[in-house]
């Protein structure tokens, strides 16, 4: 029924949809700052500028000449230097926990921006239990996860589940009832198809507000996996608990114009974005630690091909090449060499960061590539990367070996 | 300390007011010598003594005189006045037939606008009356006159989105309109997905708007109150009509069961696109079956005796019904699906009508209402595991709702010439269902025991008002009617509970201008959360609860009023300052999916406030007859969880409306148009935007801080007679010059794509969604 009420809404609407003049009062450019750190990992912030609604410009608009600085509370300070592509990196000192951080970022026409956050106590995981279901599908996991709920604060927890072998995170319902209300999505075709359990989500965001204090029992119910997976147990700050919520909610309210407009609760003052901490409890052989480890390394392109104007192309066979290096500590090196048109070919730097995941990796440096703008994927099996972009006119498909 | 002073103002009358008794008490019935329909607010008039009263909601009047002859007066617009010479002692209760100036289809000389009393003559303000014949006259979306949009014509009210039946009335929302059918409560007020209203014209005798001002026996809501009365039936003889139209046709039969001691009146309708689009579909099939279709219905049934001369007991019914449903059956995969949506308003009234003293007229009343909406999916299927054949089915329900069940008793007393009042009281007791969910799975190997995932939970709660008003004709220059009104509300282990003054004030100034002045305070005890964007049927009716406290307003008026010319033109000047608290809007990225759970935390609740200024000119007479209705308005809204706790532009906020009808009688047919304008709505757009792992994050600054282009429509209508104005054929075209209005906007993001540098700087529009283009229509009415 929702297919039929929401197409009849579309088709009774699809020919009256016109563009229209708006003069829509953007205000300045803000900077807009994105970190989330954990222990024993390197401080990582992500720069960039908001771009007005109706403005021409690229996009992302990352800002390379931003000062990014961390305070801590206990005397401790990071200056964060830039590795291309508004990604600022700093070894050490790395987060602590009970230390309060103050992050700084300021960059020239643009105000200075102030986040303040700390890392959360990781949350008392009592068990975890993972078994097939037995009355049906047999690669269907249910996981238990008991834990104990700190009641001297209000707690926030993250859980994903990830497949040992492959890396990517799998899709899960929570069969807690009490805990619907959280996960419950705003897909507006529910009105027509009430939801009977929570939605299958790929990382799912609590608030403690249900079982404050108490020993919990988290029920998951896994997709079929076929191989075993991780549970990762993060337990996040307000300010990450507030933008990631508020983020999911924006997601689905932005593509349902009956639903008022969600503002993301951003913790960066004068700015936009999110300075978070989160700590982060896995169980399984897949730590973070060891995905991280094993996506470290040196890449070079073996596949590299496309579509332009419906006519194929192959980029590597016309003299391009494509080799990164992804370190442990979440720099980047690299060059892409493109060929062109006129015979002399170009070189692109590929230096700057990445992030990851699950296996889902996305890079981030300086110039506007193809790269930039696709999720690679890491495969273990094969320790390879691929990743695909574009329509069935204009497509690029890249694989990396080691 | 107040209501002890009203009670004892009231008793006054009571008692005192028969010991003062004057020699001559006139009362009794005005009806139509036709049809013997009660005409209410017929104006009854002593021309010596210069006094006069109108008839009640019955068409009832009492007038004492202190003389023994009374030269009576009886007139109303539309009929030839008849004059009364009436001598005491006078025992009888009179019954007054006035008779129409013309007869036949052609409604717009018939009864005209049913609007005898001057403006300055009377005391109430901020009120809209239409008639039923102005509403059919005039232009409708798809040819069903609609009496909701004839209202929203109307200064001070607004249509919200384009088509919508909802009443936003001075700054409020929809579920601050208190709907009244006959008394009864009417909760839902939209068919066709709230393009149409849910009442039939047909079956309606008198539709009255009160923007402000309200009086004493009107409570529980904070912004308006209609109140809508179906017509009684015809006493003297069978009749019928009907109407064919585009979307829907109506039928409705009246008569008498006793000759001029009872009648009846049943009015149904039904749109038919399912019936004829289904045959269509069936050729369209291959070898699935599949059927989408949608229909609604009304019933519309009253009937009333006259028990005896004092005596008089009706009953009125309406049922209204819309459904979407989908089928979908493949036989050769074994697979069929099912699908309904709807919703549903049931409302019933009995009433008895007794005049208990010559002075005293009660009315007593067991109500009924029910709205629910409903939602329900199965699938069948079978599967073939390890070679043995097995039927699956699964099927899943929702289902929300509220029924009420109210006694109710209105006491018109009306000692001296000088007095009219009114007291009386309610009691409902309220059954909120917020909603029940079934999940069901069977199959032929075993058996799921059903699955209520959210048990049905009805939620009881009882209100109830008591209320004493009195309109005092001061002097010949000072009116008032002052009233208090005391309402409850119990739910749970809390009690609710206030006071509520109400005040209207007019004083004639030279020049025969009334200068008038109001002061109402009101309460509201059930909170309405819906999609505020189009009319789906979610409505959910929720009691006031520990967390989420009653609604308040007070609301002031000043301004000024004439009718002109012998009944001609009615001219009003209104300002108004309305302030309301614990008005509730979704929190953010919340919405009407699973509010039946957890709903309190969904919403959040804050101030509001509306003020402006409305003039108002009705030209009520002659060959051409229509308005002229402007409103200048101001509305925010200030909630602490959103816009920062900055006060914000309620999304209706509607700077300027400007509505224009106009009725015009030509030689052969009757022509009609209107055209409304209307500032923008308030809408929220993102500023700016951000990349986060690839995906677009949007900025957003002020709430509502964007308006929408400007709303504005021309719709005619052209009546042509047939058979001697038995029928009548009418054409009409909705949004005549084809304006592109707003329904919503969206930011839409599109990029181009290079394989060697990826997605091109992305570019950002803003689209506007339009519903309704230019839309012919043609229908045709008859009597027989």
């Amino acid at each position: 029924m929702r297919n039929v009420v929401i197409a009849a809404l579309l088709a009774a609407t699809a020919g009256c949809e016109t563009v229209v003049d708006a003069d829509i009062e953007t205000g300045p450019a803000q900077l807009v700052v994105t970190s989330l750190f954990t222990p024993d990992e390197p401080w990582r912030v992500v720069v960039q500028r908001t771009v007005g609604t109706q403005e021409v410009a690229a996009f992302p608009a990352v800002v390379e000449d931003a000062t990014v600085t961390i305070r801590g509370h206990d005397g401790s300070f990071v200056a964060l230097s830039h590795k291309g592509g508004g990604f600022y990196h700093a070894n050490s000192p790395s987060p602590r926990f009970g230390v309060t951080y103050t992050l700084h970022a300021a960059a020239d026409g643009f105000r200075t921006v102030e986040a303040v956050d700390r890392l959360p106590e990781p949350v008392v995981v009592m068990a975890v239990r993972v078994r097939a279901r037995s009355d049906a599908d047999q690669a269907t996991r249910r996981i238990d996860i008991e834990i104990r709920d700190d009641g001297e604060v209000r707690n926030f927890y993250e859980l994903s589940v990830l497949h040992n072998k492959q890396g990517y995170e799998v899709p899960f319902t929570l069969l807690n009832a009490e805990l619907e209300d959280q996960i419950r999505s705003l897909d507006p075709g529910d009105l027509f198809e009430p939801e009977l359990t929570t939605p299958y989500v790929r990382r799912a965001l609590i608030r403690d507000d249900p079982f404050d204090g108490k020993l919990f029992t988290f029920r998951l119910e896994t997709e079929s996996i076929y191989g075993d997976a991780t549970i990762y147990i993060r337990t996040v700050s307000e300010a990450y608990y507030l933008y990631r919520r508020t983020r999911l909610l924006q997601q689905d309210a932005d593509h349902n114009p009956f639903v008022e407009p969600v503002r993301i609760q951003s913790n960066i003052r004068g700015g936009q974005g999110v300075f978070a901490g989160y700590s982060l409890d896995a169980h399984g052989a897949l730590s973070s630690r060891r995905l991280r480890s094993m996506i470290s390394g040196a890449y070079t392109a073996v596949g590299f091909e496309g579509r332009e104007n419906n006519e194929p192309v192959n980029y590597l066979a016309e003299g391009g090449s494509v080799a990164i290096t992804l370190r442990p500590d979440f720099t980047v090196v690299g060059r892409m060499r493109l060929p062109s048109s006129d015979g002399a070919p170009t070189t692109i730097a590929l230096d700057g960061g990445f992030s990851f995941q699950g296996s889902d990796i996305r890079l981030f440096h300086s110039t506007d590539t193809v790269l930039r703008d696709m999720d690679l994927r890491f495969d273990p099996d094969s320790n390879s990367l691929s990743g695909s972009i574009g329509d069935s006119r204009h497509n690029a498909y890249i694989r990396f070996a080691r | 300390m107040r209501s002890a002073v009203w009670i004892t103002w009231s008793l006054f009358f009571f008692c005192v007011g028969d010991v003062l008794a004057q020699p001559l008490t006139v009362r009794g019935y005005v009806t139509d010598v036709q049809t013997g329909e009660a005409l209410i607010g017929a104006h009854v008039y002593e021309t010596r003594q210069r006094a006069g009263t109108i008839t009640n909601a019955y068409g009832f009047f009492s007038l004492t005189l202190p003389v023994d002859t009374a030269f009576i007066q009886v007139s109303y617009l539309g009929y030839r006045p008849e004059t009364l010479v009436l001598q005491a002692p006078l025992e009888r209760i009179q019954a007054i037939e006035l008779t129409p100036s013309t007869v036949g289809l052609d409604s717009l000389n018939v009864v005209a606008s049913r609007l005898e009393e001057r403006l300055e003559e009377r005391v109430q303000m901020s009120t809209v009356h239409v008639s039923m014949a102005d509403v059919q006259t005039l232009p409708a979306l798809l040819g069903e006159a609609d009496v909701l949009k004839t209202l929203q014509l109307m200064p001070g009210v607004q249509s919200g989105s384009e088509g919508s039946s909802g009443l936003y009335v001075r700054g409020g929302s929809p579920d601050q309109t208190l709907v009244l059918l006959d008394d009864a409560p009417v909760y839902n007020v939209s068919h066709l997905f709230g393009f149409l209203s849910t009442f039939n014209t047909d079956a309606l005798n008198k539709a009255e708007l009160f923007k402000g001002g309200f009086p004493a026996r009107y409570g529980g809501r904070l912004s308006s109150v209609l109140d809508l009365r179906m017509s009684e039936g015809n006493r003297k003889e069978f009749e019928g009509r009907g109407a064919v139209g585009l979307v829907a046709s109506s039928l409705t039969v009246e008569g008498p069961i006793r000759k001029e001691k009872s009648s009846f009146i049943v009015s149904t309708r039904r749109t038919y696109l399912d019936l004829i689009t289904r045959p269509f579909q069936a050729l369209r099939n291959g070898e699935d079956n599949s059927v989408i279709g949608y229909y609604f219905y009304d019933v519309n049934a009253k009937s009333n005796v006259a028990l005896s001369e004092k005596d008089r007991v009706f009953v009125s019914l309406y049922a209204g019904n819309d459904r979407l449903y989908a089928f979908f059956d493949n036989k050769e995969t074994d697979y069929s699906d099912k699908t309904h949506l709807g919703w549903r308003n049931v409302t019933a009234t009995l009433r008895w009508n007794r005049v208990l003293t010559p002075r005293m007229f009660a009315n007593t009343m067991l109500l009924f209402s029910r709205f629910r909406y409903g939602a329900r999916d199965r699938y069948d299927t079978k599967l073939l595991i390890n070679d043995q054949s097995v039927r699956e089915s699964f099927e899943s329900r929702f289902s929300s709702g509220i029924r009420d069940w109210s006694a109710k008793i209105d006491i018109d007393y009306l000692p001296h010439r000088a007095h009219y009042v009114r007291y009386g009281g309610v009691i409902t007791h309220h059954r909120f269902t917020p909603g029940a969910q079934l999940h069901r799975e069977k199959n032929s190997l075993e058996t799921v025991p059903d699955t209520t995932i959210a048990q049905r939970v009805d939620k009881p709660a009882v209100e109830w008002f008591a209320y004493a008003e009195d309109a005092i004709d001061l002097t010949r220059w000072l009116k008032i009617n002052a009233g208090v009104h005391i309402s409850g509300f119990h739910v749970d282990d809390r009690v609710y509970a206030s006071v509520q003054p109400r005040l209207a004030t007019s004083f004639l100034l030279p020049g025969q201008w009334a200068l008038k002045a109001s002061f109402a305070s009101m309460r509201q005890y059930i909170h309405l959360l819906s999609n505020s964007g189009i009319g789906l049927p979610t409505d959910l009716w929720l009691p006031s609860t520990a967390r989420v406290r009653p609604q308040r307003s007070w609301q002031g008026a000043v301004g000024l009023a004439r009718t002109l010319g012998p009944n001609a033109y009615d001219v009003s000047v209104e300002g108004y300052y309305k302030s309301m608290d614990g008005v509730t809007e979704f929190a953010e990225g919340s919405n009407f999916v699973g509010l039946n759970r957890d709903w309190e935390d969904r919403i959040v609740a804050g101030r509001g406030w509306s003020y402006g200024a409305e003039v108002f000119v009705r030209k009520k007479k002659g060959r051409t007859r229509g308005w002229i209705g402007y409103t200048l308005s101001w509305t925010k809204r200030r909630i602490a969880e959103l816009n920062q706790g900055r006060a914000f532009p309620y999304r209706y906020d509607r700077r300027h409306d400007l509505s224009i009808a106009i009725m015009r009688k030509l030689k052969r047919r009757t022509v009609s148009a209107t055209w409304v304008y209307g500032t923008g709505n308030a809408v929220t757009l993102p500023v700016a935007q951000y990349s986060e792992n690839g995906e677009i994050v949007n900025v957003y600054d002020r709430r509502n801080g964007y308006r929408m282009a400007a709303y504005h429509r021309l719709d005619i209508s052209v009546h042509t007679p047939r058979r001697d104005g038995k029928n009548q054929l009418t054409f009409s075209i909705y949004n005549l010059y084809n304006r592109r209005n707003p329904f919503f906007l969206f930011v839409k993001d599109s990029s181009s794509f290079h394989p060697h540098v990826g997605f091109f700087d992305q570019v950002r529009t803003v689209r506007q969604v339009s519903l309704f283009p230019i839309i012919p229509s043609i229908s045709y009415r008859f009597t027989f």
